[in-house]
């Protein structure tokens, strides 16, 4: 069973590949620059080999993995892996046991698994000194690398089972206050992340301590324990592991068999959807602008779909958390407000067709002019904007008045537009060069390496950004102090404007030249 | 209106010649040619994997063929989209709805696609339910409907505008015989002003009852074309069928597949 798995995978993520050359130069790109990322961290970790805290770094570095895992498949779909689908199996014959092993198999393919595993090996090296003086201590060390590894990648596939219902479930009911939960964590995270690497290692111990009895901490902790000969312990740590790894194979299993047989819950009542009043002023409006038209559909999908929604208030309440969290470092300034604008480009704007995928058949059939593919351009950036930008506002604004740095607000929010505006121009440009289909159901086996593709391009395009509003950040410290600080916040707003002006004149211009060519591209997924 | 003239002195709704289309070196549609007289009822036939489909979303402007010209009421597809798209209705196969509008709702949105004026398009949105039998759905989103409502749905988001050429991809798929009568019937009454349908299907009864026209395409070309009666020749469309693309039914008499069957477990 195993090896039907890991080749059923292997032959799904070649063929997908295989169809289009783009994918497969993003997910090769992908992979080599996160596995590239790995290994710098991990040879960091490991050099760290011999320090007093080094023990305790790779406690913090197991815990951040297991975090990482728990929570990114579940705020982003699966992760770029969609391609080991065990429901699918349901009409096979195979017994729980073998179902689980070769899923597991099959979730350790990929390049997700392969850059924990080399940062699992450098935090390992790192807390080793001395675990090569006796065989048991060096039996520990070597089982604590792949025990760590499943116990990740199992535990993330069984909260994904669990939760596979809420994020494609009909209604999503749960999603919202999952998204809540995951934002808290995940905000969690980031200020562990944040307070490592700002200050070497400036949690208190008692965190570290906490941290070490989570699961994570023990096979982390075992290797400290059986360099110090304290063997007993250190096994003891590692069977605690693996029982937990044996506990969550069987929870996974149990909701995969739930999953196989009973149908979403919310379909038992089928949502009925108030068609509201059509005549009058929203109807009118709706009928002459195709910008407001494509606007108004793309926020009612926004906000029916519960994985949407959730990476919407996930996105806004990272912008909030960020900071909250950098107050916390010592960074009081509404400037904190720009890294709420960056991470939301990093997660939300996406491709602007993803949403839809090939449905957008009836926009194609129906793109008659240029100005149409305009419209439908702006109109899939409306609903983000006019939620994003006065969030951002009020956001810099309470810091602002918190910290008592309100001569900095004007020039924090111009900053905050123009890298906005940025983000939204190269959105524009990644969608009509690039377009990805967002896969609708994480589970879906068609397209490995897709949603990969889809957060590369996210990645890729914040990354720019920045690069790209280094003029207007450069005026900002240009005018640091100066009366005419204000000034930026005109100047920074004209550049966004003016970035997705000129973008929108050359990409409406494509999108009405290569409609077709989009579609099927969506049409493949 | 009028019923369809007869002859060549009327222009042709559709015109096709030499559309051509790749995929990745293999050719799907190898120069297929159909002329398609206006007010016809025209029935396009073949295996699996023949370019029905292919071509259709070539015809209709989602796809762009490697070759070949496309003319709708006079003009073309590809050179003057927004002339020609104004009077193309498109039923596809394959490809996704808007999942998460209600049907109603789906109606209303193409209609302010199609720039139609919204009494207008909310008028014929509760017709075209009514008659398709999807008031009570009509709420529901479609993402709970099942196969034979979204075509109909589909269906009704394509008539919607009154297009004088209609192009449907396997209309008929999954649609129970009741709902299949009326689209039957309202397609018949579309036609019969003048308007044209082109349609896809396997059902060869269905096309012999329903088409003044038929195509057979096969390997990606036409083998067979015009009126009902010149391609059936003499016979019923199925047996002309399975005489132009072959019949592999005689593969399973032969003796091959001798093991399904016999049951031993
Ligand atoms: N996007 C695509 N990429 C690669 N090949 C394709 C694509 N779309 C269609 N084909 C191929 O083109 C050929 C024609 O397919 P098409 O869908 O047009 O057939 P069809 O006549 O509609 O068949 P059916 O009766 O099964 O609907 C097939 O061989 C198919 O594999
Ligand atoms: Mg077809």
């Amino acid at each position: 069973m195993v090896g039907v798995f890991v080749g059923l995978k292997l032959a799904l993520l070649r063929s997908s590949l295989r169809r289009s050359t783009a994918r497969a130069v993003g997910f090769v790109a992908g992979t080599v620059i996160s596995v590239a990322g790995a290994c710098y961290a991990a040879v960091g970790l490991a050099l760290g080999q011999g320090e007093p805290d080094a023990p305790d770094v790779a406690v913090l570095a197991f815990a951040g993995l297991a975090v990482a895992w728990l929570v990114l498949p579940l705020s982003f779909g699966a992760g770029g892996d969609e391609s080991s689908d065990p429901t699918r199996l349901a009409v096979l014959p195979v017994r729980p046991r073998r179902l689980i092993a070769g899923a597991t198999a099959s979730a350790l393919i990929g390049p997700g698994p392969l850059c924990t595993l080399v940062l699992i090996t450098g935090a390992v090296v790192g807390a080793a000194e001395g675990a090569l003086g006796s065989f048991s201590a060096a039996l520990v060390t070597v089982l604590a690398v792949p025990l760590m590894l499943l116990l990740c990648v199992v535990a993330s596939r069984a909260l994904l089972a669990s939760f596979a219902r809420a994020l494609t479930g009909r209604r999503g009911k749960d999603a919202a206050a999952l998204g809540g939960v995951l934002t808290a964590v995940g905000g969690y995270a980031a200020y562990l992340l944040l307070t490592t690497a700002g200050s070497g290692l400036a949690l208190p111990p008692l965190v570290v301590r906490v941290l070490r009895w989570t699961p994570p901490g023990w096979p982390a902790d075992a290797i400290r324990a059986a360099a110090d000969g304290r063997t007993a312990t250190a096994l003891l740590e590692l069977a605690g592991t693996a029982a937990l790894i044996a506990l969550l194979m069987v929870w996974w299993h149990a909701s995969l068999a739930r999953l196989m047989t009973t149908t979403d819950s919310s379909t038992a009542q089928a949502v009925k959807v108030r068609a509201g009043r059509t005549t009058g002023l929203r109807a009118r409006l709706l009928t002459s602008s195709r910008t407001l038209l494509v606007a108004h559909h793309q926020f009612s999908a926004f906000a029916r779909s519960p994985r949407h929604r959730m990476t919407m208030i996930a996105a806004l309440a990272y912008a909030l958390l960020f900071p909250v969290v950098m107050a916390a470092v010592g960074m009081r300034t509404p400037y904190a407000a720009v890294g709420g604008a960056w991470v939301f480009g990093l997660t939300v704007p996406g491709v602007l067709f993803a949403l839809d995928g090939s449905a957008i058949w009836s926009n194609v059939a129906t793109l008659r002019t240029v100005a149409h593919a305009r419209a439908e351009l702006v109109g899939r950036l409306l609903p983000q904007l006019v939620v994003i930008a006065p969030w951002l506002t009020a956001v810099a604004t309470g810091v602002a008045l918190v910290s008592g740095r309100t001569d900095q607000l004007a020039a924090a929010l111009g900053v905050s537009f123009a890298l906005l505006g940025v983000t939204f121009a190269m959105g524009m440009a990644i969608s009509v060069f690039h377009p990805y289909p967002y896969p609708e159901d994480p589970w879906s086996v068609s397209a490995p390496g897709q949603s990969g593709g889809y957060h590369l391009a996210n990645f890729l395009s914040s990354i720019l950004g920045v690069v790209a509003v280094v003029p207007v950040i450069a005026g900002a410290i240009a005018l640091n102090g100066s009366v005419f600080l204000w000034l930026l916040l005109p100047l920074g707003t004209a550049y966004g404007l003016l970035a997705v002006l000129v973008t929108l004149r050359t990409m409406g211009r494509r999108l009405f030249d290569k409609a077709p060519e989009i579609l099927t591209t969506l049409r493949m997924s | 209106m009028q019923h369809p003239p007869e002859g060549d002195a009327v222009p042709a709704a559709v015109e096709v010649r030499g559309l051509r289309k790749e995929f990745d070196g293999k050719v799907a549609v190898e120069g297929v040619d159909l002329t398609i007289p206006r007010g016809s009822f025209y029935g396009l036939v073949g295996p699996n994997g023949a370019g029905k489909t292919t071509s259709l979303s070539m015809i209709t402007g989602l796809l762009r063929p490697d070759a070949g010209t496309v003319t709708v009421a006079g003009y073309d597809v590809w050179q003057d989209p927004y002339e020609a798209k104004h009077r193309i209705g498109i039923l596809p196969d394959g490809l996704r709805l808007f999942e998460r509008l209600s049907g109603r709702e789906l109606l209303r949105y193409t209609g302010r696609l199609r720039e139609l004026p919204a009494p207008d398009t909310e008028a014929r949105a509760e017709e075209l339910l009514d008659v398709l039998g999807l008031t009570e759905a009509g709420d529901k989103l479609v993402v709970d409907y099942s196969t034979g409502m979204r075509k109909k749905i589909g269906l009704a988001a394509a008539l919607l505008h009154n297009p004088p050429v209609l192009f449907l991809d396997e209309p008929f798929e999954s649609v129970d015989p009741v709902s299949a009568e009326t689209i039957r019937e309202v397609l018949r009454q579309y036609t019969a002003t003048g308007s044209t349908v082109v349609f896809s299907s396997h059902v060869m009864e269905l096309v012999a009852a329903l088409c003044t026209h038929v195509a057979i395409l096969a390997k990606g070309r036409v083998i067979a074309d015009g009126t009902l009666d010149e391609v059936r020749a003499g016979r019923s469309l199925n047996e002309r069928f399975m005489e132009l693309v072959g019949t592999p039914a005689g593969k399973a008499k032969g003796g091959s597949l001798a093991w399904l069957g016999s049951s031993s477990g």
